[in-house]
This record gives C-alpha cells, sequence and structure tokens, in this order.
C-alpha cells in the first residue's frame, strides 16, 4: 500500500516518538543488535524498489527476505574495499552472517528489530526520494552518516544497529583478515602444547 | 548418570547428555550455585575439607581443546546470552561467562588485590571490620599463589602495551606492569575466547578439577530455579537440566543439602533470589549494580602496533586510580578486527575501510571507572532487566578518563585519537581534548561500553536492613544461605574484581569450615 508522502512522514514521526520517549534500546557492542520499536502493526513501504525482487536463499534461518537485500546492499555502501588487498564484498556472505548474529537475539526483539530496520529504510523517501536500498553509495553513507550522528536517540541507535551489523558480518569472515595481517587463531597454528590441568596445590 | 573420573586434562563434568533419568535427586552437604570464580573456591575449599559437594552449572562444559579462538565463536559458545547481554537502554553491554568455569575463562587474566581504601571504605560504611587488609592478606596470598599470579615479564608486555607505556613515562605519570593469573603465557592474544592450551589459570583448569579430586561433583546443563528454605534455613534446590541443543528441559533435579552456596554473578543471584522470595527483607537484592563501565580509546599510529599480537593486557595507568584524584584506571587492551570495527566511528565508507586496514596501526586502552551503585537488576515479566545508565556523579568520570587516554596516546606518539562515542568524533591535536571531550552530552546511547565486571547486587554489610548478607557471607535472613560472587560487593572497586571474589570465596568458606558443627549438624 501506497501512503501520501505528508501521511507516511507523519507515520514515521509518530513511530520514532515512542521510541525516543521509552528509551528502548538494546544494543550490543560486538555482535548483535535488537531494538524495541513502539511502532505497532509494521510500516507499509513508501515506494517499491528494484532490489525487492532480488533473489534470497531459501534457508535464512532468522533475516526477513527484506532485510538481507538491505544488508547485500548496505554491504555493498558500506565497505568500499575495491583497490584494497581486502575481499571484495560480493565474496564475503555478510548478509548471512548477519543472519546468524540475529540468532542470539530473543525472537521478539528479532521482529522489532526488522520494523525498525523497515523504518531506517523507508525514511530515506523523504529526504533523497528514494529508499536507503536504492540510494547510490554516497548518498547512503551521508544518510546513514545522518542517522549516526544525530542528536536524536532514536535514530543514533538505528544507524548504530545497521552499520555495527554490517561490519560485524563482514571482519568476523576469516577471509577478511590476512589483508590485516590478523593472526586469526594460532595455537595449533604454532604446534602450543596444552599445560592441562594445574596440579593439586601442596 | 554415567560415573566419569577426574584426570589431567579436562575435567569430570556430568552433562544433560548423561541424564537418563526424568527426575534426579542428590543430597550433599554444599551445593554450590555457578562453577565461575566464586563458586570454584568454594567447592573446592570444603570438599578439601571433607565435605560433600555438588557444583550446578547452568552453562555448558566447554573443554579448552575445543576453544577455537574465533572471538565470535566463542561469544555464542563461552557467553551469557552469546555475548548479547545488555542494560535495558542497550547502549551498554554487560558481558559474563556461562560455562563451566564461567567468566574466569574468558576474562583478561588481570589480577587486583581489593585496593585498601576500598576495604577501609567497607570497614567504615558498611561495618565489615573483619575484611582487613591484614585479616585478609593470608587469603590472598593464598589464591595469588594457587593460580600462579605474578607480574608481567618484560616479554609478556606487547607492542600496544608499550608505546602506552611510553606515553605514561613521556608524561611522568604512574604506570605498572598488570599481574596476572597464568602459567608459561604463549602470548596468543586470545584471552577473551577461551586459553585453548591451559595457560590462563581459570577455574576450568585449577579449583575445579581440584575441587573433583577431593570429591565433589559438577553438574553443567543445570539451570537453578529455585533455592529452597525451610524455617528460615536453607534446605537445598530445585533446578532443570536443560537439552543445550534442543533447549528443553531434559530432567529435573532436586538437592537437599545443608548449606546453600550461591555463586551465579552479579546478575544472576539476585534473579535467583527474588524468584526463590528469600533474603530480601532489606529490599537490596537486585540493587545496588554497579559494573565499571568501559570504553575504548583508540589512537592511530605512524608505526605498526599489531595491537592483537601478544599478550592481550599489558600495562595499567594508576595515575587517577584513587577516587580523590578521579577514581579512574586505563588498560592497555589489545583488540582483533571486529573488536576494533566497533569501539570507535571514524566514519562511514571509505573512511571506516582506511580505518581498518590501517587497523595493525592502531593502539588501545581500556578505561575503567569506580562507578556509584545505581542500577538494578530485576524481573519484568519472566526477562531479566538490566537498569543501569551512567549517573551524574559518573559522567565526569567518563569524559575524564578519556581525556586522560588520549593524552597518554598524543604522548605515545598517535597522531589521532578516535574519541568512543556513538557519534563520529576524533581528536588531532593534543590542545583540543578537552574541547572536544567537554562538548559530549550526557545521553543514552552516547558511548560505545562494555562492562566486564557486574557487581555490587547483594551486598555485604553488618546491618540486615540496608545489605543482604552478614560479615561472614551469610544472608541475614536466611541460614547456611551464602553468597560468594561478586554481589556481595559493597561498592565497586574500580579495579578487575576476580581476585577479590576468590579472596572472599576462600575466606568466607574458611569461616564456614571452621563453623562447620553450627553449619552441617
Amino acid at each position: 500500500m501506497k501512503k501520501e508522502p505528508a501521511q507516511a512522514a507523519a507515520d514515521i514521526n509518530t513511530a520514532l516518538a515512542p521510541l525516543s520517549r521509552r528509551r528502548f534500546l538494546k544494543t550490543a557492542l560486538w555482535a548483535s543488535a535488537g531494538i524495541a520499536a513502539a511502532a505497532a502493526g509494521g510500516f507499509a513501504l513508501l515506494s517499491r524498489s528494484p532490489h525487492d525482487s532480488d533473489t534470497v536463499p531459501t534457508d535464512l534461518a532468522h533475516m526477513q527476505p527484506a532485510q538481507y537485500r538491505l544488508f547485500n546492499q548496505l554491504a555493498l555502501v558500506l565497505l568500499p574495499v575495491a583497490g584494497t588487498a581486502l575481499p571484495a564484498v560480493s565474496d564475503i556472505p555478510v548478509a548471512r552472517h548477519v543472519d546468524a548474529i540475529l540468532g542470539a537475539l530473543e525472537p521478539a526483539i528479532r521482529e522489532q528489530l526488522a520494523m525498525g530496520l523497515g523504518l531506517l529504510d523507508n525514511s530515506a523517501v523523504f529526504t533523497h526520494g528514494k529508499r536507503l536500498i536504492d540510494l547510490e553509495p554516497a548518498a547512503a553513507q551521508e544518510y546513514l552518516a545522518s542517522w549516526v550522528n544525530s542528536s536524536s536517540v532514536t535514530k543514533r541507535t538505528l544507524g548504530q544497529v545497521a552499520t555495527k551489523l554490517t561490519h560485524t558480518g563482514y571482519w568476523m569472515d576469516q577471509r577478511t583478515w590476512p589483508a590485516l595481517e590478523f593472526d586469526g587463531a594460532v595455537s595449533r597454528k604454532w604446534g602450543l602444547p596444552s599445560r592441562g590441568n594445574q596440579p593439586l596445590p601442596a | 548418570m554415567t560415573e566419569k573420573i577426574a584426570s589431567s586434562h579436562g575435567l569430570a563434568v556430568t552433562q544433560a547428555k548423561d541424564i537418563t533419568e526424568d527426575t534426579v535427586e542428590l543430597s550433599v552437604d554444599a551445593v554450590v550455585v555457578g562453577s565461575g570464580a566464586g563458586g570454584a573456591v568454594a567447592a573446592y575449599e570444603l570438599a578439601a575439607a571433607g565435605k560433600s559437594v555438588l557444583v550446578l552449572e547452568a552453562g555448558p562444559y566447554v573443554p579448552s581443546s575445543e576453544f577455537t579462538e574465533d572471538f565470535a565463536v566463542a561469544m555464542a559458545q563461552l557467553y551469557q546470552d552469546q555475548g548479547a547481554q545488555a542494560n535495558a537502554e542497550g547502549d551498554l553491554l554487560v558481558l559474563q561467562g556461562r560455562c563451566v568455569g564461567g567468566s574466569t575463562v574468558v576474562n583478561g587474566c588481570v589480577a587486583f588485590r581489593t585496593p585498601d581504601y576500598i576495604l577501609e571504605d567497607w570497614q567504615k560504611t558498611y561495618g565489615l571490620t573483619n575484611l582487613t587488609v591484614e585479616a585478609l592478606d593470608p587469603y590472598f596470598a593464598k589464591v595469588e599463589s594457587n593460580l600462579g599470579i605474578h607480574v608481567n615479564e618484560e616479554y609478556e608486555i606487547n607492542r600496544n602495551s608499550s608505546v602506552i607505556r611510553d606515553g605514561c613515562q613521556k608524561l611522568g605519570i604512574s604506570w605498572k606492569p598488570f599481574q596476572r593469573n597464568i602459567r608459561e603465557c604463549a602470548l596468543t592474544g586470545h584471552c577473551l575466547s577461551g586459553c585453548a592450551t591451559d595457560r590462563k589459570q581459570s577455574m576450568l583448569v585449577t579449583y575445579l578439577p581440584w575441587a573433583v579430586q577431593k570429591g565433589a561433583k559438577i553438574f553443567a546443563d543445570t539451570k537453578v530455579t529455585r533455592v529452597l528454605a525451610e524455617n528460615g534455613k536453607a534446605s537445598g534446590v530445585q533446578a532443570e537440566i536443560i537439552d543445550p541443543v534442543t533447549k528443553q528441559k531434559k530432567a529435573s533435579l532436586v538437592v537437599k543439602a545443608k548449606v546453600v552456596i550461591l555463586a551465579a554473578g552479579a546478575v544472576q543471584t539476585p534473579l535467583l533470589l527474588q524468584k526463590s522470595e528469600l533474603a530480601n527483607s532489606s529490599g537490596q537484592v537486585g540493587k545496588n549494580f554497579a559494573c565499571h563501565p568501559s570504553l575504548m580509546v583508540v589512537g592511530e599510529h605512524a608505526e605498526d602496533i599489531h595491537p592483537w599480537r601478544g599478550a592481550m593486557l599489558g600495562v595499567y595507568v594508576d595515575e587517577w586510580a584513587h577516587p580523590s584524584k578521579g577514581g579512574f584506571i586505563l588498560e592497555g587492551g589489545g583488540a582483533g578486527p571486529v573488536e576494533l570495527s566497533a569501539v570507535a566511528n571514524p566514519g562511514l565508507g571509505k573512511s571506516f575501510v582506511d580505518y581498518m586496514t590501517n587497523a595493525k596501526k592502531l593502539s588501545g586502552m581500556v578505561t575503567l571507572i569506580h562507578d556509584h551503585n545505581v542500577g538494578e537488576i530485576h524481573w519484568e515479566k519472566d526477562a531479566k532487566k538490566i537498569d543501569y545508565s551512567i549517573s551524574e556523579h559518573d559522567f565526569p568520570a567518563m569524559k575524564a578518563s578519556i581525556k586522560a587516554a588520549a593524552r597518554v596516546h598524543f604522548a605515545a606518539g598517535a597522531k589521532k585519537v578516535h574519541v568512543p562515542t556513538v557519534q563520529q568524533l576524533a581528536i588531532e591535536n593534543e590542545a583540543d581534548i578537552d574541547r572536544i571531550v567537554d562538548s559530549i552530552a550526557h545521553e543514552p546511547m552516547t558511548f560505545r561500553m562494555v562492562s566486564y565486571h557486574p557487581q555490587g547486587t547483594c551486598r555485604m554489610g553488618v546491618d540486615a536492613k540496608t545489605t543482604v548478607v552478614n560479615q561472614w557471607g551469610e544472608t541475614h535472613d536466611v541460614k547456611n544461605l551464602f553468597i560468594t560472587d561478586a554481589s556481595l560487593f559493597p561498592t565497586s572497586i574500580i579495579v578487575n574484581p576476580q581476585v577479590t571474589v576468590y579472596t572472599l570465596a576462600s575466606y568466607i568458606s574458611d569461616n564456614l569450615i571452621k563453623n562447620a558443627e553450627k553449619h552441617f549438624a
């Protein structure tokens, strides 16, 4: 269902306001995130995107298809690694890794995260005329930065969640480590013997 | 049930897969809830004194041979809520271990005695006149000897810590090498993922196998659901043995015990007492939560640092440790790519990729503040809630610790310091430190915070109206119900808490044994 922009903007503000009032937030620093969103009833798409028909794996454990598509696009936007020694984003299953991360969330939080990401994706229509998933990289980065650096706690949270999940989904993959000279697991590589249990104290 | 025997590697643990009955009933002298720092020490000391001891651990048994040295995997395998435990506002990660050995399996091995001025405060404010430096010294010494605690030697100070040391020396400020509970450190840098070759002297390779050698039994996958008491005296616990794969209950467990020792940590112990409706006439169970909220302040250098290489924690800065000087310490802490990608906001897109491709040139310093006990742990319907925000009293200390870390970084030669805020904020000139840090507003979702040290939720003291546990570790309200974890601390202690927990657990156990006729009759 497509809404009139003004009405949809009011919907967004309505969605954001109680989130700000409640100061909800459950964000993990390392690996996972969740958002307690107040907007019941979901969030209608404001515009269709060509990406809405991108193929999605059938064996996703926790993620909704819309989120998978969004994280695929976020990985391309947030990780411009071309020209570096880092593996191409297309070679790293960022969205799949994020799917695994979401497994750490309680189901209710995962659902609310989906709503929050929907909010983030669709709100770009009012500032940039397109959903976040359709923005060119520079515009997408500018938009996400405006949320991460916002004085609104809610926008900061949603921006932070989206960027952190994307970043973690890339850097947790061991194929990204050699370019950083990060050694990863070393005990077996170095042939370190196990000390075993410490003997009983005298 | 399958009987297992102790060995020189690994640990004899009864797991859910070993259980064939629907109901298990056991009777012991002492049941210990939690197998981390406080539980393992209590289990060993009581077993060594000839008591029958059962340790119940909610988390899985993961032998060190299964540690992967991959932090993302370790979070899922060894940490509470797979590393996602956070405060209600979502801007503070509260990391705890959830496995046999508890947080001692995944900590950074840092060992501090309780600062003298903290003990003095406890004596004066909470009446804990028995907890003097002199009284606790033999217990500190025993624990330090048992766990191989030693001052880091030069080879244990990695490049990350040595640049911090250089910065401190240039500024003329006080720094020291850490003491750590580790033997023959192999310098892998993977402390937080569990030590794969048993060099970290966690409970998994020390007090727990010793307890088993003295006859204690350990159950993993076993969540205690209720503490039982009759006529004002602890009588045992009820628990569920949960299949870790299906997450379904496999069996019920009822344990009759003369003494119940709670050591499930400062988040789980108060939750269990609240569920059990015990020991809370003071109304303080779950209150007074503190956690040393930490930030990682990252400096960019021109030279290679490789902050993930070598011993993870080398030196610390104690110039401002005393409460009168600020009440915070700075710790030279290593980090890998996932952590470094999350501790700062260097910008998005190319700026971020540049920051990460130069990760080997970053050095990290972790800040810890002596926070006020302003938080609360409680149930909200059936979910736990950690209500904690940085208080108005503590926000200045958070900023002061960032400023101090920035000064040390610049003195060490850093050309840029990333402020650990959600918003993008960096300092490129020492002259700008105060202006930039002072611009940070006190709001939720401002700092990228982690706590490794939850504490304070069942505080110790002589006044039953304002504390949960007496000076001997026994709850005021329920006889033979003891607590031996960090929930005992009446105040936050500024420094890493494991040695304080080991020492208090030793002290409390010793007094239990000295008064065995009273408690084990």
